[in-house]
């Protein structure tokens, strides 16, 4: 084993969609924070224009040689519905339980119009 | 002070241990045969997302004479995992220790008897802090992120059946699909 001559930074990330459309989103969300998370690092090109950055990324990427998620069909995006939606849900479910039958459709509705977006 | 590998009630755990020269390629292949849908990681269901990586060398960047060479190549193990790491690891080396101890022992300064207590503190010894950690729902637990998902997969399925149901069949329907909970 060897001592290193340099600190390393290690950056590890899971996310949805494609490498360059994420580094890409990356960079224009957090282009002032891209500073400070990689200006201590040798030869960082700054995060714009977006292709040396892309470039100084992907030369220092190295691949998975086995990954694991436990529900790898779900996006970010649509964990974060799921979530939001369990708890209007499980609200509506016990509410539910006490509305008439002839009122049901009209909490139906309106539990639908605010559930909505998580759909 | 709170750990810099926690976010919300996840954990992110990274490993990294030297393997033995000439272990490499035998390593590798046994990685990539174990497949994605049955990975033994499946077997920790506190488990949200994990990778081993080989790392052969540190990158050096085009045009630098920053060179600095990583001697043996090395296995990384991260995970990001619900709850604390002691228990985690204790997991590991109990519910998948065949695969465990067919990975690490691989390894330099891996216990001969790759398994249990003696396995558990070669990972935490050789275990790196974060610096930062950021989980993007940090306070679902995998459980909670399944059955959220699997409910709101039924609610869909639910919305499009209820449009055919007459309206004092709906009320019942959905208690029965979703009440009593």
């Amino acid at each position: 084993m060897r001592r290193l001559r340099y600190p390393h930074l290690f950056f590890e990330v899971s996310f949805n969609g494609s490498w360059a459309q994420y580094i890409d989103s990356s960079v224009r969300v957090l282009t002032t924070g891209m500073f400070s998370f990689w200006s201590s690092s040798r030869t960082f090109p700054g995060p714009l224009p977006a292709s040396p950055f892309q470039a100084f990324f992907k030369h220092h990427e190295v691949d998975a040689t086995h990954c694991y998620c436990a529900y790898p069909e779900a996006m970010v995006t649509m964990v974060r519905s799921a979530l939001a939606l369990e708890q209007r849900l499980d609200m509506f479910a016990h509410r539910a339980e006490n509305i008439p039958a002839d009122r049901f459709d009209t909490a139906w509705e309106a539990f639908l119009e605010d559930a909505q977006e998580f759909l | 002070m709170r750990s810099p590998n926690i976010a919300g009630q996840t954990y992110a755990l990274m490993v990294w241990t030297p393997i033995r020269p000439g272990a490499e390629d035998a390593l590798r292949a046994h990685l990539e045969g174990l497949g994605h849908r049955a990975s033994p990681l499946a077997k920790l269901p506190r488990t949200h997302m994990a990778r081993w990586l080989i790392v052969p060398d540190m990158p050096v960047a085009p045009r630098t004479h920053a060179r600095d060479p990583l001697g043996d190549q090395y296995l990384l193990f991260t995970s990001n995992f619900d709850g604390d790491v002691d228990s985690y690891l204790h997991e590991l080396v109990e519910l998948m220790a065949e695969e465990a101890a067919a990975i690490w022992s691989h390894c330099i300064g891996c216990p001969q008897t790759a398994e249990g207590a003696a396995l558990k503190a070669y990972l935490h010894r050789n275990q790196v802090d974060s610096g930062f950690a950021f989980a993007a729902y940090g306070d679902a637990s995998v459980a909670r992120v399944k059955t959220a998902l699997d409910k709101r997969t039924r609610l869909i399925d639910f919305v499009v059946r209820a449009q055919e149901m007459a309206p004092a069949q709906r009320r019942k329907a959905f208690l029965k699909e979703f009440g009593g909970g």
